[in-house]
């Protein structure tokens, strides 16, 4: 790409709000070394409370040296594609290929990666590409004017004679180019842009046009992390536990009769401390349980063979001795 | 102590003989590829292969498996069938929400292992105990037609 076409040049920007703006975009040395771009999504402003919010960071943009651009995004990806058309946001005005970003999922916390129009962590209501269309384009235009103007410093030339490409800053003038990689260190000692020139539809390269899900490798071959995959430490397992009375031994019994809630306690006790015994009514507070995830693997293993449908004739056993 | 082998690797595993394979799979030795959908074989998320045959590993007890050679999701590209099968399904963009996606893909590379053209019954018939709440079907369909090499399909090409 030559000189000048890998988007608006500096001098085409709008002026924007410098105070907003900060609040929206910060840039800094991240940990480690590399150009950290921190944003806050958007807050529908509602006095002061609301204008403290949009101070707050919500998602993260990372170069390391390397060049690889981390992007952490709080929507989910569930199979609309959000884990392809974020990364393409931030990735249409940073100037890099979606080959060239990681995605990285925001970590639970309400505060810092609410929904930018639903106002907490969630994800849904087609609100993903709405909310973050905005900020996640500022947020790779600020990476990318910071970059290029490391680059032009370190040349001697003017920055508008600098232009990016797939993750490099090229001077058309003297064929010079350097790699992200090699300017996040000069580029995290500037200071923040003023003006975040966003393209022109007409310039874009990825939004709107075909790509490939980022997400479907992983799922095609196994290592996709669903919510089921995710082991936290102090995991606690739960099974829901059917009450085999009526089903199966004919009983007829209220549904808040003594009888039944001593039962289904009576099984889930079982199940679970292997006591044997007939538990006490009080311990019934509904038919289930929980386990310790590393714990009594025995426990374990059984409530998730009541998870696998077998618990019917499991309990229907216990259920009868403890009926 | 049962003995399992699993993707060419024999496991030593410490479990009840009527624990399901899915779950020595998934919570014993940390294979969370296979899934679980229902628990009870009807929608096909946890599919794997015994002895090249799809099973639901949902509703196999290991004490069954003593003399089997079990492959998952995990190794399952290391087929000839199942590399294709792969390549087919990012070809054509298959996966939505991707959950039951493994076990397609294993019911998919089973058939087409033993079925290399297989026509639109044949597919049907394999794939039909196979669940999508996305309704990947018609992809599904197109894909294992892409892997066999399908003259209908010989411009998609596969990626690799």
């Amino acid at each position: 790409m030559k000189a000048g076409q890998s988007g608006p040049s500096l001098d085409q920007a709008a002026a924007v709000d410098g105070v907003s703006r900060r609040g929206f975009l910060k840039a800094g040395a991240a940990l480690g070394g590399g150009l950290l771009i921190s944003f806050s999504l958007p807050v529908l402003m509602r006095g002061a409370q609301a204008q403290e919010q949009a101070f707050a960071p919500n998602a993260y943009v990372r170069i390391d040296r390397e060049g690889r651009v981390f992007l952490t995004i709080q929507p989910v990806e569930m199979g609309q594609g959000t884990y392809t058309s974020m990364p393409a946001l931030i990735a249409e005005e940073l100037e890099v290929g979606l080959d060239q970003v990681v995605i990285e999922h925001a970590p639970a916390d309400d505060k810092r990666y609410a929904n930018p129009m639903l106002k907490f962590q969630v994800t849904g209501g087609s609100t993903s590409v709405p909310g973050n269309w905005k900020p996640l384009r500022e947020a790779g235009a600020a990476a990318r004017i910071l970059l290029v103007t490391a680059a032009a410093k370190q040349w001697g030339v003017p920055v508008d004679h600098c232009s990016a490409e797939r993750g490099k800053v090229v001077h058309a003038g003297s064929g010079r180019q350097l790699g992200y990689g090699e300017l996040v260190d000069a580029a995290a000692q500037l200071p923040f842009p003023t003006t975040l020139p966003l393209k022109s539809p007409s310039e874009f390269k990825l939004i709107g046009t075909p790509a490939k899900r980022t997400d479907s490798p992983g799922k095609v071959n196994g290592t996709a992390v669903f919510g089921i995959d995710v082991r936290p430490e102090g995991l606690k397992v739960a099974a829901v536990m059917l009450s085999p009375v009526k089903r199966h031994a004919g009983q007829r019994r209220s549904r808040t009769g003594a009888g039944r809630e001593e039962c289904a306690s009576s099984a889930a006790h079982r199940e679970f401390g292997g006591s044997g015994g007939r538990s006490h009514g009080s311990r019934a507070q509904g038919a289930g349980g929980v386990a310790d995830q590393m714990e009594a693997r025995g426990q374990r293993q059984s409530l998730q063979r009541h998870a696998a449908g077998q618990h019917q004739d499991r309990l229907t056993g216990h259920g009868r001795r403890g009926a | 102590m049962h003995s399992l082998k699993i993707n060419g690797v024999v496991h030593q595993v410490d479990v009840d003989d009527d624990t399901p394979l899915l779950w020595v799979l998934r919570d014993v030795l940390g294979m969370y590829g296979t899934k679980f959908g229902c628990g009870m074989a009807l929608c096909g998320a946890c599919t794997v292969h015994m002895n090249g045959t799809p099973i639901r590993s949902c509703m196999m007890p290991v004490s069954a498996l003593a003399a089997a050679d079990i492959t998952t999701i995990e190794a399952i590209g290391e087929t000839a069938a199942g590399k294709k099968i792969q390549d087919a399904w990012l070809a054509h963009e298959v996966v939505q929400c991707g959950y039951c996606q493994s076990g397609q893909i294993m019911s998919a590379t089973a058939l087409l292992a033993s079925n290399p053209n297989p026509d639109d019954n044949a597919i049907d018939a394999a794939m039909a105990g196979n669940i999508c709440r996305c309704g990947t079907y018609v992809r599904v369909r197109e894909a294992i037609k892409i892997a066999a090499g399908h003259p209908t399909f010989v411009n998609v090409g596969l990626s690799s």
